[in-house]
């Protein structure tokens, strides 16, 4: 596996087509004119079939929308984003929202539940808009993992954060896509419960061979994945294989001296 | 903090907007309709003071003044003929016109009698003394001589009658008359005679056509330099008017007089619609106590922020109510002009509805303007009270809180409210019901009426208790039709009932009303026609035009038709019982059982022979008699009195029965002027409906004054005039309807604004831009069925009360459900509901899912 993403970071038009996500000299520009800000300024990034792959970044680098941009939440200004071999750019928006439905899913930081549909409900959702039902086997494999066997009934006000991000990451993965995004799955969570989410979200990965990509600031989480990706000021600042604390803080500590002088 | 107030307004003006709609659609019909009272009761006032104009001294009957009053030509008192000529000998009067008024059918080119509304023509008298005439004249001149006559302009150009005509008019004896045309004058201008047809004669021609036994009013013009008050001294000190018991008023009384009777025209009709505006107006005032409501929830993060840096409770309530103020001076200054227009759509919206009640221009009161206006702001201000404290109490803490902005799901409403809104339900219930059991049927109105409005608070105070499980209910059928985005609907339109049950209680309360003049009116159709068949089973009438009566010969052709199987003259007058007056009625003797079926208390109508009398079963004891005892009777001008033998009575109201039915041969000895006023008739068996119509047309056809109507024509009349009332009804309403829609829309735009990240995550989730305008649209169809819904059943249920109370009263009287047409409610509302979600779900699917993800 590291030797593929290695291969990719070198020259990536000749890794071999075991990509989820790739994306191409990726801008994005708010605004336009002189106060126009280069958001991302020339992304060029693959995240392997199978892999769980972070982005770190100081606040500001580009790293949400980066994210944005590869789940087609939000327009590129220039470049390419492909999800399983599909043009993204060239989607328009309900063609877009059918493949977030079907091949994206996404868990976020506050969780994101709707607050007036049970964790049941709420599981089935996207399956549910596309007029879908998960094999029973997947459902009892994922619930089976996640526990939530017993809250399946409950309300998202009538559970804690771990529980809710539980229910999330199970609407994430109900319906097997090419690729789930993280947005700071841990940000809002307790550490115990953190760690929780970051086990099943690598276990999704070994065991059950799902592909993850995840947005995080915090050390700790990268360490969790793969490969963490660096991004700073729009562009990408190399990565870091088999992530341990130190290799991570030392890469960040490169990207952005200034921060780390005055912190530490 | 007043600078922090108008920032706010500034800041939410796309909010604002629309609650500011609900605020100038009430204060513009409040405004529309005092400024439209005003404008008639200008009009009316300026037309009959024309009748003033130039006038020293008037004389009228006893009874004083009327203003426009044909009816009971008979009875009716007038001023001694002879008593012009004495007043025209006084030395200070310049000049003196009797002045009548009284019934002229006028025949048009084809010989058929003109009738406009319903009415015949109306004969006056034109003055010698032109500066004593009223009507201005658009071509041609007053008449001068006996065969001469003048016409009003509309009805000239609807039959198309020019100067130097021949003009036929129909006198008291029955007899056509022809006159030449010589002026045309214009009535449009007079509210007193809109559209009637006029015609004008002299005076002694008009007395004599018009029946008139005197004048209506005698009008004096004084010498130069001889005051009022000193001409009606004279005036009153005449012998032939001294004692007859005339009234007399001075010029000025007389312009005073008109003045009131002007009001009394209009005053009862400008109460009508301001019941309307009223309810117009709280209505808005509920959609805006909503609107402040939400706008309140969701800005206490902001309020929650002014705490933080130092404002006192004091100052952010004083900051919500300034507020409020301003938007509402704004808003009720916009609405009051918006009335302007609306009291233009109103004049025309009731004359298209047949009630004529023209303006010639609009009056606009100052005193319109501060009613209307403070209305407004004391309905937002007062709206706003609520909320403002309710922004109080945000804690300065919840500033600091990520969490804000999402409303919670709330699930229990309050069990206070609970309770009480039961406690008021089951009062309003048990008060009806006792209002539905009292025999007196205006008391009993009273008190249903009262039972009506606590059971309708008490619904109101359930509505959040309600609001969920119907929704549920009713979202089932969409969420089979749409799948998951309806079922999401479903959802978000029940997660807060207590703002769901105030949006939609606006809408319940004009439907319940709507619902509620449908079902009568629905029931009146439905038992007048049953009372026709049951108690007066005709199949045709034959009727005269009023204090005319069915010419002998015509009764006796109708007699003679083959087509005919009974044939029955029904005669009506007042007499004299017990020195009482009371109305009489009496029917041949073959009709009886088969022509008329009163609901009898006692004995049987057919028991009513020469010698004997029936009577209402009321009119037993107010006459201090009972079956078999005898009252005595005497006719309408005096004569020998009868002594008649009581032998039935039926009972009283509902179906039309005289007081007092006799038999034909009492009623010609008590009143030998007065011939039948209708001729009953059931054609003979096998004879088709078409052939009997045919040969009764063709008996009368010879007498233009004679109409014959069918059971159908009577239905057909009585539904018309009940489906304009209706549609009169539903088009008052309609505002209040609107608002409650716009009250709809602004809900759920406001709901849109707080789920901007909820909608972007379902957008995020794979919710097409198309689903989620689906999902708002579905919401908002289901808050405003809900509405609909509710006041189709408390509507239904006051209809029912009502029905159930006359038919009590009267023995006639059952329910009808147009079912049709409450289903057509209910499309109706789901239709409006899904329009009211158009702009919100647009600007909903606007929104950029990345964009609104991340905003917190």
């Amino acid at each position: 596996m590291s030797a593929i993403t290695r291969a990719f970071r070198e020259s990536p038009e000749s890794a071999p087509g075991g990509y989820a996500v790739l994306a191409r000299d990726l801008v994005k520009t708010y605004g336009s004119g002189a106060t126009a800000v280069r958001a991302l300024d020339g992304v060029t990034v693959g995240f392997g079939q199978g892999e769980f792959t972070a982005i770190m970044g100081p606040s500001g680098s580009g790293k949400s929308t980066l994210m944005h941009c590869l789940a087609g939440l939000d327009a590129a200004t220039a470049g390419s984003v492909q999800i399983g071999g599909v043009e993204l750019t060239k989607l328009n928006d309900k063609a877009l929202t059918l493949l977030r439905r079907r091949r994206i899913g996404f868990i976020f930081q506050s969780f994101n539940l709707l607050p007036t549909l049970t964790a049941e409900q709420n599981i089935l959702l996207p399956l549910d808009l596309a007029g879908l039902k998960p094999p029973k086997q997947w459902w009892d494999q994922v619930i089976g993992v996640l526990d939530l066997g017993g809250r399946l009934k409950h309300r998202p006000g009538e559970l804690s954060g771990g529980q809710q991000q539980r229910v999330a990451c199970a609407r994430a993965l109900m319906s097997r896509p090419e690729v789930v995004f993280a947005d700071e799955p841990t940000g809002n969570l307790d550490s115990r419960s953190g760690a929780e989410v970051l086990a099943f979200l690598r276990m999704s990965v070994r065991e059950l061979g799902q592909t993850v990509v995840m947005v995080t600031h915090d050390t700790t989480a990268a360490c969790a994945a793969d490969r963490v990706v660096f991004l700073a000021d729009g562009i990408m600042r190399g990565d870091v294989l088999s992530p341990t604390p130190d290799s991570v803080t030392a890469q960040l500590r490169m990207i952005r001296p200034d921060r780390v002088a005055a912190g530490e | 903090m007043f600078k922090t107030a108008l920032a706010n307004l500034r800041a939410h003006k796309a909010r604002m907007l629309l609650s500011s709609i609900t605020v100038l659609l009430g204060v513009g019909f409040v405004a529309g309709t005092l400024i439209f009272t005003a404008s008639i009761k200008e009009s009316f006032f300026d037309s009959f003071a024309r009748q003033a104009k130039n006038v020293d001294a008037a004389v009228t009957p006893a009874g004083g003044l009327r203003v426009s009053s044909i009816e009971n030509q008979q009875d009716k008192k007038t001023v001694d003929p002879a008593a012009l000529d004495a007043v025209r000998d006084l030395p200070d009067v310049a000049s003196a016109e009797g002045r009548v008024l009284g019934p002229a059918p006028v025949l048009d080119k084809t010989g058929k009698v003109v009738k406009e509304n319903g009415n015949t023509g109306v004969g006056v008298a034109f003055p010698t003394d032109a500066k004593l005439g009223y009507f201005d004249f658009s071509s041609g001149r007053a008449p001068a001589a006996a065969g001469e006559i003048a016409m009003d302009k509309a009805t000239a150009e609807d039959r198309h009658f020019a100067l130097g005509d021949a003009v036929t008019v129909i006198d008291h004896g029955d007899q056509p008359e022809s006159f030449h045309l010589v002026g045309i004058f214009d009535t449009s201008t007079d509210k007193t005679y809109a559209g009637e047809t006029v015609v004008g004669f002299t005076t002694p021609t008009a007395l004599r056509v018009t029946g008139s036994a005197g004048y209506d009013q005698i009008a004096v013009r004084a010498k130069s330099g001889v005051g009022q008050d000193q001409l009606v001294t004279e005036l009153k000190d005449l012998p032939v008017l001294d004692g007859s018991g005339d009234t007399f008023y001075t010029g000025a009384q007389l312009t005073t007089e008109l003045a009131s009777q002007a009001t009394g025209y209009t005053s009862g009709f400008g109460t009508f619609l301001l019941v309307f505006a009223i309810i117009a107006a709280l209505v808005s005032a509920l959609v805006i106590q909503n609107t402040f409501q939400i706008l309140v929830a969701q800005r206490a993060r902001e309020l929650a922020l002014l705490r933080c840096v130092g404002a006192t409770r004091r100052q952010v309530f004083g900051s919500t109510l300034i507020e409020a103020f301003v938007f509402g001076t704004l808003a009720s200054a916009a609405g009051f002009f918006a009335g302007i227009g609306l009291s233009m759509g109103l004049s025309a919206l009731l004359n298209a509805a047949g009630l004529n009640m023209p303006t010639d221009h609009l009056v606009i009161d100052p005193s319109a303007a501060l009613y209307s206006i403070g209305l407004g702001l004391l309905l937002t201000v007062g709206s706003a009270v609520l909320p403002a404290r309710a922004a109080t109490r945000v804690a300065p803490v919840q500033a600091l809180s990520a969490q804000l902005g999402e409303t919670r799901v709330t699930r229990r409403a309050g069990r206070v409210r609970v309770g009480v809104g039961l406690l008021l339900a089951l009062a309003g219930i048990a008060v009806g019901y006792a209002g539905m059991q009292t025999q007196d049927r205006s008391r009993g109105f009273m008190v249903l009426t009262l039972g009506a409005m606590v059971t309708f608070i008490g619904v109101l105070a359930l509505g959040p208790v309600i609001a969920s499980p119907v929704i549920r209910v009713l979202g089932w059928l969409p969420g089979k039709a749409f799948g998951p985005t309806a079922r999401l609907a479903t959802a978000n339109a029940g997660r807060n009932p207590r703002r769901v049950a105030a949006t939609t209680a606006a809408l319940t309360i004009g439907i319940t009303l709507v619902t509620m003049f449908t079902v009568v009116t629905a029931s009146i159709k439905a038992s007048a026609t049953d009372s026709i068949k049951q108690h007066f089973p005709f199949d045709y009438q034959v009727v005269s035009e009023p204090d005319r009566s069915v010419p002998g010969d015509a009764v006796a052709k109708l007699r003679a038709l083959p087509e005919l199987g009974t044939v029955a003259a029904e005669y009506d007058g007042k007499i004299t019982v017990n020195g009482g007056s009371e109305r009489a009625g009496a029917i041949d003797a073959v009709g009886y059982h088969t022509l008329i079926n009163p609901i009898m208390k006692q004995g049987s109508i057919s028991d009513v022979v020469p010698g004997t009398v029936a009577l209402q079963d009321s009119r037993l004891t107010s006459l201090h008699t009972a079956i078999g005892q005898t009252v005595t009777v005497t006719g309408p001008n005096g004569g020998p009195a009868l002594t008649l033998k009581v032998v039935a009575s039926y009972q009283d109201s509902g179906i039309g029965m005289p007081e007092t039915t006799i038999s034909v041969a009492d009623f010609q000895h008590l009143d030998p002027a007065q011939g039948p006023d209708t001729v009953s008739v059931l054609a003979k068996s096998g004879v088709t409906l078409a052939a009997s119509r045919a040969a009764i047309e063709a008996a009368v056809a010879g007498d233009p004054l004679l109409t014959v109507n069918s059971v159908a024509d009577y239905k057909n009349q009585l539904n018309t005039s009940l489906n304009q009332i209706l549609a009169m009804f539903t088009a008052m309403l309609g505002l209040a309807i609107l608002i409650a829609l716009i009250g709809i829309a602004n809900t759920l735009s406001l709901s849109v604004l707080e789920r901007t990240r909820e909608s972007a995550l379902l957008r995020a989730l794979g919710l097409t831009r198309a689903q989620l305008r689906r999902m708002l649209m579905v919401e908002a169809m289901l808050m405003a069925v809900l509405g609909v819904s509710l006041g189709i059943v408390m509507g239904g249920g006051f209809g029912w009360a009502l029905v159930h109370l006359v038919a009590k009263a009267t023995g006639v009287g059952s329910l009808a459900i147009p079912y049709t047409q409450l289903l057509i409610y209910v499309l109706a509302g789901a239709l409006a509901g899904v329009l009211a979600a158009v702009v919100p779900a647009r600007r909903a699917a606007r929104q950029t899912v990345a964009t609104a993800i991340t905003e917190a």
